[in-house]
Order: structure tokens, then sequence, then C-alpha cells
């Protein structure tokens, strides 16, 4: 409309775009929503006056346990993870030019899962440091990492970005074979926790956790909307960007490296959901075209309110028993994406 | 050349067999097996007929069903990237297969097989509904991508049934894994009709392969018709990938290799390029087959990670030899 | 030792202030500290479904009336857990270790190591932690009583060694030292074949060509019982159509037999342990079956 059309004229100097922000106050109401909903739901159904008490430590102990320790840093996380996937997408995305590169098309997510996996197989050999959330989590970021300095590598052999997502899809598919070989020779049990792992699960989530990965997480969030310039260059022109020299190359290294700490966040807390950081930043570029701040913002928000979301449905769908939140992200996120990439390719 | 090279393959496959049959845990020699031709003894003959014939006889059967099914993808879809696994056809079968485990426990091996040639065909046909919505000046790497995002959401649907469902865990791991080992000459029976149907359809369109390069106005003036070519090959090539499927699981990167390694080798004879990528694969299969067991002796590892651990590297290197992709056949 | 100790802490500090008004509501998130509550006369609030079984295995159906299923015994339901209000949560790190912070928020929570292996330290272990240690250890007493008269007997007759091994569909496991089989039958006095006198929990996908290492002087297979019976049925029956397989010395003296997979391997549990022991006379076929006292408490008043 109107004044879409004035905004992109000036694209550098409005910070959140007019149509952005009604886009972004939805996404905000959306997420508070969701939220909500996430506090609400559960085998014991509290009302929204039970909650707020509950919050402020005034009503029965058993509320207040479930409320805060239970279902609160499992929104957390929830919200954690959600907006890391996405913002992770939204940087590959933008960095590679391919539309549809993800933590999960690319590889990071099953690099940084078969560290993991492999970290459980040392626990269980004996090796008892090896499953504290700590020790996954820098796992998870040396695995994601890994992968990207393989593929920056082969970069360096052929410059074309899509060869080098296709590389991280040929990645993620020996990375699976790995997982899947050291679940077969290790025992029983390790495989099934690692299947858990490998599907995403919210269940372990915990104060203690959740205070390491919203540091994490809140130090990635500032440095990227620090480097929100940097980003909508890239998302002009690659060889524009390139032909800034030395400073881009490495600015690209720096975006590259906090997408794979996104993405070592959220595996190291919920394991592998697919989908976010596929589908979430093509909505966010279908109803917000401009703007990158805003996007960012969209991102995080959008990709938050979706795994949190999914959580719900998980932990309600087959009560008592849980489905893994990738596979309700899965059947939200396929057909959303399937719809808008297509679309978009019509157009 | 072809020539040359074809007997250079034949005669490697048929040496690939012979160390199919007798390396493993308990080494055979070829003097054994002569004498059991003349003076038959029931516990050796038993133990080859159980347990190294349907080895020797799977590895190649199924590696040049996945190498053609390969070929043929990449023909309908004029796309050098295409394959069974990459495109989700692969997951997709498995999925459906775990699914029907899953909900019927006991199926029998026949309603696999025809579950597994279902899924096949019908992503086949999906991908062909994508492909059309995807431009000719679009890259190459958008139709495996697809796929990709596709064969996603069916592996995250079969390991949420393996996690609602551990109590069959181990088991279905090892199929989803891709498995030679403990496959009986049955299941390969169970599975060759469909094989043998392919065979009928491939042998009627070898002649019209180059057809598929192409554009459908040019196929249409040749005198042919295009929709019912593409079909063909799409049928053939699912009949493959399910027959192949339904009795080692999903093998991967047999079917994106060797394709590429047979353009390589004959760059120019298309009607050639059939049987040496069914040659080459069935070679390659088997030698991955006997390299299972002895990468983690004494137990077998499953084939699906050997082509895995192999054939990634390999695409990798095959990827970035040139410059760009041959989009040119 | 260092769970002993943190219970004690635990113990003074609450035992002061709590008044057992009501019966000990435990949470139970492994079988064998099902079992081992059932063993004590404990009956669990909640509990984890049995593997097999709907939802708990048949050695232990009648004592689990009115208990909640509080999910998989990998994938429990913590708001479940906590809404039933539990004084103890018990489990197993193996399997549970990452929501041990969680559950310890809920009840005090006491952790095995491992519970496939050391069954009777396990038993111990949930014994402290419901302040039954001298009962419990009256249990075990009376197994391992029990345990040495089979000792004993089975010393008198021929069958030394014994090999284990269960039929999944299309798969074969050997099991070895460190699983619950491999402690019973070490206890009693029983050898392994070479293959499975190793230190580890088992093989999974035992290689057939290797059938020969099954040898021994008595066999004992389970089949196990998941949804695909008939699978696993036939391929038991094909492996046993083998040549390898009827050329076992243990195949051909006719010592196969089929032993129940809850009760000898999956259940791992003190009262699964008890019914195990009570079928050895009749799977040796002792000539003087020895008497064995019933190890079972009496009723709690």
């Amino acid at each position: 409309m109107h004044t879409d059309r004035v905004v992109r004229q000036r694209f550098f100097s409005g910070l959140i775009p007019a149509g952005c922000r009604r886009f972004l106050l939805l996404a905000l109401l959306a997420v508070s929503l969701v939220m909500l909903g996430a506090l609400m739901t559960g085998p014991l159904a509290i009302p929204i006056e039970g909650i707020y008490r509950a919050l402020q430590h005034e009503t029965d102990p058993l509320l207040q346990l479930v409320v805060n320790e239970l279902r609160m840093p499992r929104l957390v996380l929830g919200l954690i993870t959600g907006a890391s996937l996405a913002v992770a997408g939204f940087l590959l995305q933008t960095l590679t030019r391919v539309s549809i590169a993800s933590p999960a098309v690319m590889g990071l997510s099953d690099g940084a899962g078969l560290c993991v996996v492999l970290a459980l197989f040392l626990g269980d050999r004996g090796w008892e440091g090896a499953t504290s959330p700590w020790m996954l989590a820098a796992v998870a970021f040396a695995g994601a990492g890994l992968v990207l300095l393989i593929l920056r590598g082969l970069f360096r052999l052929d410059p074309d970005l899509e060869k080098m997502v296709f590389s991280g899809l040929v990645i993620a598919a020996v990375c699976k074979a790995s997982i899947s070989l050291l679940m077969l020779i290790s025992q029983s049990d390790i495989a099934a926790q690692a299947q858990l792992w490998l599907v995403g699960s919210l269940a372990q989530a915990n104060r203690q956790l959740n205070h390491y990965l919203l540091g994490g997480f809140i130090v990635l969030c500032l440095l990227t909307l620090s480097a929100y310039r940097q980003i909508a260059l890239f998302r002009i022109s690659e060889s524009l960007m390139m032909s800034l020299g030395e400073s881009a190359i490495r600015q690209q290294r720096f975006l590259y490296a906090l997408a794979a700490g996104f993405t070592a966040i959220a595996v190291a807390g919920a394991g592998q959901i697919g989908f976010v950081g596929l589908v979430v930043p093509h909505l966010v570029q279908r109803l917000c075209p401009r703007g990158v701040p805003a996007q960012l913002l969209g991102n995080l928000l959008c990709g938050a309110a979706l795994v949190v979301l999914a959580d719900i449905g998980a932990r309600t769908l087959i009560a008592p028993y849980e489905l893994p939140v990738g596979i309700i992200t899965a059947f939200i996120g396929v057909p959303c994406f399937l719809v808008l990439y297509l679309k978009r390719g019509k157009q | 050349m072809p020539r040359r090279l074809f007997f250079g393959l034949a005669g490697s496959l048929v040496l690939a067999a012979l160390a199919s049959l007798l390396t493993g845990y308990r080494w055979l020699s070829p003097v054994q097996i002569f004498h059991l031709m003349s003076a038959p003894d029931p516990a050796l003959s038993s133990f080859v007929l159980e347990y190294r014939l349907p080895r020797m006889l799977i590895a190649p059967i199924c590696g040049a069903a996945l190498a053609v099914a390969g070929l043929l993808l990449q023909s309908v879809t004029r796309n050098p990237l295409a394959a069974p696994d990459i495109l989700g056809i692969n997951a997709a079968a498995s999925m459906c297969v775990v699914l029907a485990l899953f909900f019927i426990p006991d199926l029998a091996l026949s309603w696999l097989n025809l579950l597994a040639f279902l899924a096949a065909v019908g992503m086949t046909c999906l991908l062909l509904l994508m492909l059309r919505q995807i431009d000719e000046r679009d890259s190459v790497l958008r139709l495996p991508l697809l796929g990709t995002v596709l064969s996603l959401l069916f592996s995250s649907v079969t390991q949420t049934v393996l996690t609602l469902d551990p109590a069959t865990q181990d088991q279905a791991l090892s199929w989803l894994t891709g498995n030679i080992a403990g496959r009986s000459v049955a299941q390969l029976i169970a599975a060759l009709p469909w094989l043998l149907v392919a065979l009928v359809l491939i042998v009627r369109l070898l002649p019209r392969l180059d057809l598929f390069y192409l554009g459908d106005t040019q196929i249409s003036a040749l005198g042919f018709h295009p929709g019912r070519l593409r079909l063909m090959a799409i049928l053939a090539g699912s009949l493959l990938v399910a027959g192949a499927v339904s009795v080692v699981g999903p093998i991967g990167f047999i079917g994106l290799l060797i394709p590429r390694m047979a353009h390589f080798l004959v760059p120019h004879h298309h009607r050639v390029r059939l049987p040496v990528a069914a040659l080459l694969g069935a070679l390659a299969l088997t030698l991955a087959d006997v390299l299972a067991r002895f990468i983690l002796f004494p137990e077998d590892v499953p084939v699906g990670a050997v082509t895995a651990f192999i054939g990634g590297p390999v695409l990798l290197m095959l990827l970035y030899r040139r410059r760009r992709l041959a989009y040119a056949h | 030792m260092r769970i002993a100790i943190w219970l004690f802490a635990m113990c003074s500090a609450l035992c002061s202030a709590m008044i057992l008004a009501h019966p000990l509501r435990v949470v139970t998130l492994t079988n064998d500290s099902t079992e081992a509550m059932l063993a004590l006369g404990i009956t669990p609030v909640g509990a984890t479904r049995s593997l097999l079984g709907n939802p708990w295995f048949p050695h232990i159906t009648n004592q689990m009336s009115g208990v909640t299923v509080v999910g998989q015994e990998l994938n429990p339901n913590i708001e479940l857990i906590a809404s039933l209000k539990p004084d103890l949560i018990l489990g197993s790190r193996q399997k549970l270790g990452r929501l041990k912070p969680i559950l310890t928020l809920i009840a005090p929570t006491i952790f095995v190591k491992d519970n496939r292996r050391q069954w009777q330290q396990n038993f111990m272990t949930y014994a402290r932690a419901v302040d039954e240690a001298v009962a419990g250890q009256q249990r075990l007493d009376c197994l391992n009583t029990q345990i040495n008269t089979l000792k004993v007997a089975l010393a008198q007759q021929p069958l030394k060694s014994v090999s284990v091994i269960r039929f999944n569909p299309g798969q074969v496991r050997m099991y070895q030292l460190d699983s619950f089989t491999g402690e019973l039958f070490a206890a009693l006095g029983l050898q392994r074949p070479p293959a499975q006198q190793v230190h580890a929990y088992g093989v999974s996908n035992f290689s057939r060509e290797r059938i020969h290492e099954l040898d021994a002087d008595i066999l004992f297979y389970f089949t196990y019982g998941t949804r695909r019976q008939q699978s696993t049925l036939q391929y038991r029956d094909s492996f046993m159509r083998d040549a390898s397989w009827q050329q076992l010395n243990v195949v051909r003296q006719q010592q196969v037999y089929s032993i129940d997979d809850v009760i000898w391997n999956t259940a791992n549990g003190v009262l699964a342990a008890e019914i195990a022991l009570a079928q050895i006379p009749a799977l040796f076929s002792l000539p003087v079956p020895p008497e064995l006292n019933s190890c079972h408490l009496p009723a709690r008043p």
C-alpha cells in the first residue's frame, strides 16, 4: 500500500517500517496468547487467576510448583529454542541466499546432534561429565561449528552458495548415518535417549539450564541486532558486500558464527526441532518485506510462538504420553512452507 | 570403448560377488565351494545357502535397482542431482513401512512391498508436480532441496513412531539404516515381480532415453508422447525403488552417485549408460556389503552406514571437482 | 555411598518435621523400583508404564490396581507426577539423568546408577530410600538363601554352562555377564560360554555366522513379547532350522528351553527374580527339587 511504497524508497532510514509495525504487534499478541496457553494447559488445568496467584507465590504449593518450576521453565525454553532456530534460519538464508537454507538443511543441527549423541555415548561408557548441560551445550556448538568450517572450506574451493548448501545436505546425511550407527552399536538405552534428543523434547527444562541458555541467547541476540546494517547489506547483494573487502569477509564469518551459536543453543536445550528455521523466516519475509531489525524481531517472536504452540500440542494430544515437539512443528511447518514457497515461485 | 568397459565392470562384479560369497566372519575358500558341488556337505551347503548366497544375490540386484532408479529420475526431472534418497522417495517409503508396522504389527511382506511401491510412486508424482512450479532458470539444486524438506518431514514422522513404540526400536533402527545382513532370499523373491515388471518397462524405454533431454514439443514433434514416456519412467523408477527398499531398507547415495559416475565413464553413449549404471551400482553395493563385514569386526555394520560414509565424501569430491555442475548431457 | 549420605541428611532434615500420618506416597519411574516397592509392601501412587503389558507386566498387575500411569519410562509426564504430590521419586540415572533437576523440586529423588545391572544393590538403595532397610535386607537374605540352596543343588547336576539369547523380529541378541540373567546365573554358580563370559550387557545384533559360539550345556531363549509376535516366532523357527544350529551340542542334547522374557530379562526386579528362581528346578530338571521358602513379607497392618 501507499505507506509501504514510500518506505521502500527510504530503505535504511526507518528502522521499523509501518507495515511491519502491525505485523510485530500481531506477533507480540500471538506470543502472549501462546505463553498464556502454555501456562494454563496441562494435567492440572489452571485458570488465569490461578496462574497470577501462582506467579505471586500466593497459592497452593503444588500449583506454585507446577507453574513456576515446571511450566514456566518449559515455556522459557520453548521461547528460547524457537527464537534461536528462527533467527539462525534467517541468518543462514540471508548469508547463503538460498531460500531453503536452515540449520537442519545445512547439516548444522545434525552435526550438533551427532556430537551430543557421542557425548551421551561416552557418558554411558563411563565418562560421567560428558552429559552435564554445560558439556552438551559446548559439544553442540562444537558440532555445528565443525560443520560450518567444513562448508566454508568447501566454499573456498568453489564459491557457489547453492553448492555449499547442498554439501550441507550431504554432510547432514552422513551425520544421520553416523548417529544411527552409534545408536545401533551402543546399548539400547542410549539409543532410546538419543532418539528423544533427535526428535526434540522440552521435558528437561529447568531453571538452571534456562539461565545458561538465556544468558547465551541474550548475548547472541544483542550481537545480531547490533549487526543489522551488515545483515541488510547482505540481503541486498552479496557481490556488493564482498566488494567491500576484508571487513566484509570477517562480518560474514561473524554472522555464520552467530548462526552456529543460535543452533547450538537450540540443540543443547531441546534437541533437534526441525522446520522452525526453515518456515518462520519465509513467513516473516512475506509479512514484513523490508526492515532488517523488524524482521529479526519478527523472527524471534514468530519462532518462539511456533515452538511453544507445538509444545502445547505435544503435551496435550496424547496425554499422559508426550509427542516429540519436532513432529508438530513438522506438521505445521511443511504445509506452510510448501504454500509460501510455491506461491512465491509463481509471482 | 564401451565394450572394454563392460567386460571390466562385469569382471569386477564377478570378483566382488565371489568376495561376498567367501569372506566374512567365517572365511571360505574357493576350493571348499568347488568340493561342495561334487561332494555335498549339509552343514557347509546350508551355511552358504542361508548366509552368503542371499547377500551375494541381494547386494548386486538392489544396487543395480537403486542405480537405475536414480538414472531414470535424473532423466525424468532433467536434474543431475535427483536420486531416491535426496528427493525423499526413500524417506517416504520408509515412513509408510514403519507406520504400517506400527498399526499392523505382523503385516505380511507382500503388503509392505505394495506400500513401499505406492509411497514411491506417490512421492515421485508429488515431486514432478513441484517441479512444474520451479522455473527453468532456477538452479538445479532447487528440486533436491525441496525433496529434502519433504524427506525431513517423513523422517520426523518415522522418528516419532519409533519413540512411541520403544519396544520395536532396535529392529526398526536396523532396517532404517539399510541392511543386507540378515535378509533372506525369500524377501528378494517377494520383491522380484516388481523388479521384473520394471525391467520390462526399462527395456521398452531404453531406446528412448535420449528423448528425455529434449523439450516436450520436440518430443511430440518426433512422434512420441512425452507424458507417457515420463509415466513409464516414473513407474519403472518407483518399482525399482520399492523393490530395493522393501528388501534392504533405504540405502542412500547409490542412486545419486552411480549415475554420475556412469555419466562420467560414458558421456556420449546414452543408451549404454543405463546398463553401465546397473553394473556399477551392483558392484558398489556388493563392495559396500563386503566392507560392512570388516569395519567393526566381528559385528556387522549396516550397509547404509557404509554407503553414507563413503558416498558422502565421494559426492562432495565430485561436486567440487568441476567448477560448475554439469548441466549438459 | 553418596546416595546414602545424601539420604541420611535428607532424612534427618525431613524426618523431624514429618509425621507419617499417611502411607508413603512413592512414584516409581522404572520397573525395578516398582517391584522393590511392591516387595516391601508399598503400593506406588504413580508409576511409568511397563515396557510390555497393558499397562503393567503380568506378574505385577494384580498388585498395581489404582496406580496412576505417569507416562513412558523414558519420557514420563512430570506434571502428572507433581500432581500426585509424592513424598519420594525413584528412578535410574541411566534412563532419566537429564530430568533429575526438575524431579528434585517435586520430591526427594533417588536414582540408582543403572537399573539393568546390580539388581540386589539397587533394591537395597530403594529400600533405604523408604526407610525399610531392615525389611529389605531380610528379603534379600531370603532370596540369597534360595540362591544358595539352588547353587548347591545345581552343583550336583551335569549341566554347568548356560547360554542366553533373545529373538526379536529378524534379529538375535546374545546376553553377557552384566545383565539380569548374567548376574543371576553367576550367583547360581553356572558358567557361560566364552563369547558370553564378557563384562558387558550383550551383543545387540548377533551374526548368524557365529551360531557355533552359542554352544553350552543348556540354552535358554526369550522371544521378545512385542506386538510383532508372529514375525518373531517365524524368525525363531527359521533360525532353528539352520544347520549350524542343529549341529550345536545343546540342540542335539535337547537342552534348549524357552523362558519368559519379562521375568528373566526385561523386568529386572526383585519380584521377577523370585519367580525366576522358582522356575530353576523345573528348567534344570532337578531330580529332587529343593525346598524354597517363600520370601513374601507378612501383610502390613
